[in-house]
């Protein structure tokens, strides 16, 4: 299937004034959407509006189509986008387990679930950690579970709002690639605001957004 | 650049533009939560202005006439409890806050505080009657205060003869209220204090050459008050006002207005009930003049503070007096709530106690058996008032919060300066002022001795201090928890219930607590609702608190101090026991 993801004319309003020219892109599965500009573009705007939480001084126009479905009718919790933020957000009162639970469709039974999720803590090489509270974990570890949290959710599409810049240097380096190639394991497409180049994979689109001035 | 002309604009204010808006049922949540505790307060208003007036048709009387009014003027009674209630109610009013600003000047930010901050929540759940009859215990010319000095000293081999307690100018009736009001704007202002950079404007202007207390007094201290106005507006309102503490700790002949007041709408000839009605009125106006002023104190002081800002610093050295003030005045509040507490407990186990024997000669359980038959009906009264009032009231909070959370991602603003305002309405008029007249209402409509009727009338106070103590860390959650729930479990149900509501758990565990605590402490609501047919454990204590044996009060008190402390007690363990596994949850 190709162009799963479609925005058309898409264009985002503060006080009737334009964030950014419109701009129409396509994306197919296991392609990333790098999305570049300088604070106050209206970068991670544009995330919270196709997520669905678009702040009210905020408007937005242009079409947002994810495997044909027509994204603004719907409420977050029926658009099945993924999200992961800077901050890991990983719900403080519940273990690592618990977390990665959480987000897995309920179309499993217990038992694959438990399997499910035992096998990719394994591939994190995060074996041992299912019973771990959450704030007894390194900073690196916590951004491998709330990825791999998102991506147990199934989404069609995932979004990638700095997801390195709060890593030091070393870490980064090694969670990148990582995060990479687990959406590419899932074959959904990405889009990733982020304001530091070496973030974005090669051979991937690039948009990078100017600042409209009235 | 140009504007592209809007063709189709998909906004947050496009009813098919869903977001983390919630269904529509919750728009209706805010009108009723603040009918819930305002309808009985302007009902009643009005049903105590028209008896005023001399029109209480109940009686007979449908003419309008000024008759009360002179009758209440004329009483007389009237002069001295006046002067009363303004020497108490003022007294106690200025001197908590004043006591409050000298702990926060002498100990804040340290370690004494931090412990200080623990022990405020068990202390703010002591109900106002308890405390106040613990204290008479401590304080009175027999208690237990002279009982130590005498086996320390020996000065006192019989009671001295003073009056030390309920004495005719409402000095103890000051240090009741203004021990009983200190924890509570200590409790606020701590809510605050982080949010205004204690350490820092310190540092600041300490480097600028100015002193410690300077720091507190100009720069500090207005920008705190501020922040505790309505709070300590309240305060101002509860001590002018109170009934039950006045009854046990203040002067009997006259007493307060409040009480004089009480007396009035209970009295057997009908006609005082109008008179009652005049000065429930009168004294909504005393009120309101008092914040009024307090009110306009505020641009002289800040002209004063203009000026003290101009002024060049001094180099001389002062006296750093709030300090061991600070430690002083602790020590002593924590003496008077745990002495209290105390001696009220070896009370309710007393079968002899002689004075100026420290402890009784003979302990016995004899007065918990006496009550136990008399307790009954009002134990599970006040237990059954308490949990549903706290619970009808939290469930009205967190839907009312939630379309907080609604309205911040439509377009609305939401004044939060204004709902504070409504909220404290029922904490700044007096009860005395409407619960009459709410009373007459409940009558005419076939309501009156109903127990819904005295469940609403607790909520009217119920309900305020659990928006209150709720609505800070709720407003605080982080929504972008909820937003990752909902993307992540498709559904809102299990969002809310496995994310939001846990991380929230110890917060509304609390507000629930509060409000239990709140609904045990009422007095005036069962008196005037209860319509005779309930009473609690409150009014109970209260009544016997006016009798001689000091055991079965004790046991009463006891009984009223516990059973906030218990549900306090379990609002603490549960997520702690819930939650002990995590660290961040502590």
């Amino acid at each position: 299937m190709n162009s799963i993801f479609t925005l058309n004319q898409y264009q985002i309003f503060l006080n009737n004034q334009p964030l950014f020219q419109p701009l129409s892109t396509q994306l197919s599965t296991g392609e990333l959407l790098a999305i570049t500009g300088a604070s106050g573009s209206g970068k991670s705007t544009i995330m919270a509006d196709i997520s669905g939480v678009l702040a009210p001084v905020f408007n937005s126009q242009g079409q947002i189509h994810l495997n044909g479905r027509d994204l603004r009718p719907l409420p977050v919790e029926q658009r099945k986008v993924g999200i992961l933020f800077q901050d890991d957000l990983l719900f403080p009162h519940l273990n690592v387990y618990e977390n990665l639970v959480f987000g897995l469709p309920g179309k499993w039974s217990k038992t694959e679930k438990k399997e499910r999720i035992h096998q990719v803590l394994q591939q994190a090489t995060l074996a041992d950690y299912q019973d771990r509270d959450i704030a007894t974990l390194s900073g690196g570890q916590r951004a491998r579970i709330a990825l791999l949290r998102t991506l147990l959710s199934e989404p069609d599409l995932i979004l990638l709002d700095e997801p390195f810049s709060k890593l030091d240097k070393a870490l980064r380096e090694q969670f990148r690639p990582w995060v990479y190639d687990q959406i590419r394991q899932l074959n959904i497409p990405a889009i990733l605001v982020t304001h530091d180049h070496d973030d974005i994979p090669k051979g991937s689109q690039t948009l990078h957004l100017e600042i409209q001035h009235a | 650049m140009s504007v592209l002309p809007f063709i189709v604009t998909h906004g947050a204010n496009d009813p098919a533009m869903a977001t983390l808006k919630r269904s529509s049922v919750l728009t209706a949540i805010p009108a009723l939560t603040t009918a819930v505790f305002l309808i009985p307060v302007i009902l009643g208003l009005i049903g105590t202005w028209l008896p005023a007036f001399g029109y209480f048709p109940a009686i007979g009387l449908d003419q309008l006439s000024m008759t009360p009014w002179e009758e209440w003027f004329n009483h007389p009674s009237y002069k001295s409890a006046l002067l009363k209630t303004l020497f108490s109610g003022i007294g106690a009013s200025v001197l908590s806050l004043v006591i409050t600003f000298v702990l926060l000047i002498g100990a804040y930010p340290s370690v004494m505080f931090q412990r200080l901050e623990r022990l405020l929540s068990p202390i703010l759940s002591v109900p106002h009657a308890a405390f106040a009859i613990g204290l008479g215990f401590l304080l009175s010319p027999s208690g237990w205060l002279i009982r130590w000095i005498e086996y320390m000293t020996g000065w006192f081999p019989v009671p001295p003869n003073w009056t030390t307690f309920q004495d005719p100018m409402g000095v103890s009736l000051i240090i009741t209220l203004a021990l009983k009001e200190t924890p509570f704007l200590l409790f606020m202002s701590l809510a605050v204090l982080p949010s205004l950079n204690v350490q820092k404007t310190r540092w600041l202007a300490n480097s600028m050459g100015r002193s410690t207390r300077f720091a507190w007094y100009w720069l500090l201290i207005p920008q705190l008050y501020q922040q505790i106005k309505l709070p300590f507006f309240a305060v101002v309102a509860f001590s002018l006002t109170v009934v039950d503490i006045a009854l046990i700790a203040g002067p009997t002949t006259p007493p307060t207005l409040a009480v004089l007041i009480t007396q009035l709408f209970n009295d057997p000839d009908l006609t005082n009930r109008t008179v009652g009605a005049a000065g429930a009125t009168w004294l909504l106006i005393l009120v309101s003049i008092a914040l009024l002023i307090i009110h306009l104190l505020e641009p002289p002081l800040r002209r004063l503070r203009q000026w003290a800002i101009h002024c060049r610093p001094q180099t001389r050295l002062t006296l750093n007096w709030e300090a061991p003030v600070a430690r002083a005045l602790t020590l002593l509040m924590a003496l008077a709530f745990a002495g209290s507490a105390a001696v009220t407990f070896i009370w309710s186990l007393t079968l002899r106690w002689r004075y100026p024997d420290v402890l009784p000669s003979q302990f016995s359980t004899l007065p918990w058996s006496r009550i136990l038959n008399r307790i009954d009906e009002p134990f599970w009264c006040t237990v059954w008032l308490a949990l549903l009032s706290a619970l009808i009231a939290l469930f009205l909070v967190i839907l009312a919060l939630e379309n907080e959370v609604r309205l911040r991602w439509s377009q609305k603003k939401l004044n939060t300066q204004r709902i504070a305002w409504l909220i404290y309405l029922p904490l700044l008029i007096p009860q005395v002022a409407f619960l009459f007249g709410f009373q007459v209402f409940l009558i005419q409509t076939g309501w009156d001795g109903q127990f819904t009727a005295l469940l609403w009338s607790h909520l009217v106070f119920v309900l305020p201090y659990v928006f209150l103590t709720l609505s800070g860390p709720y407003r605080n959650f982080d929504d972008r928890y909820f937003w990752l729930a909902l993307t992540l479990k498709q559904q809102r149900g299990p969002a809310y219930w496995h994310i939001k509501f846990p991380i929230l758990m110890r917060p509304i565990l609390y507000a629930f607590a509060t409000g239990f605590a709140v609904s045990i402490a009422q007095y005036l609501p069962t008196i005037f609702i209860g319509a005779g047919k309930y009473s609690t454990i409150t009014t109970e204590a209260v009544a016997m608190a006016a009798g001689s044996d000091r055991r079965l009060m004790a046991v009463m008190a006891v009984w009223q101090q516990s059973l906030p402390l218990l549900i306090f007690a379990l609002a603490t363990l549960l997520p702690a026991l819930r939650f002990r596994e995590r660290q961040s949850m502590r």
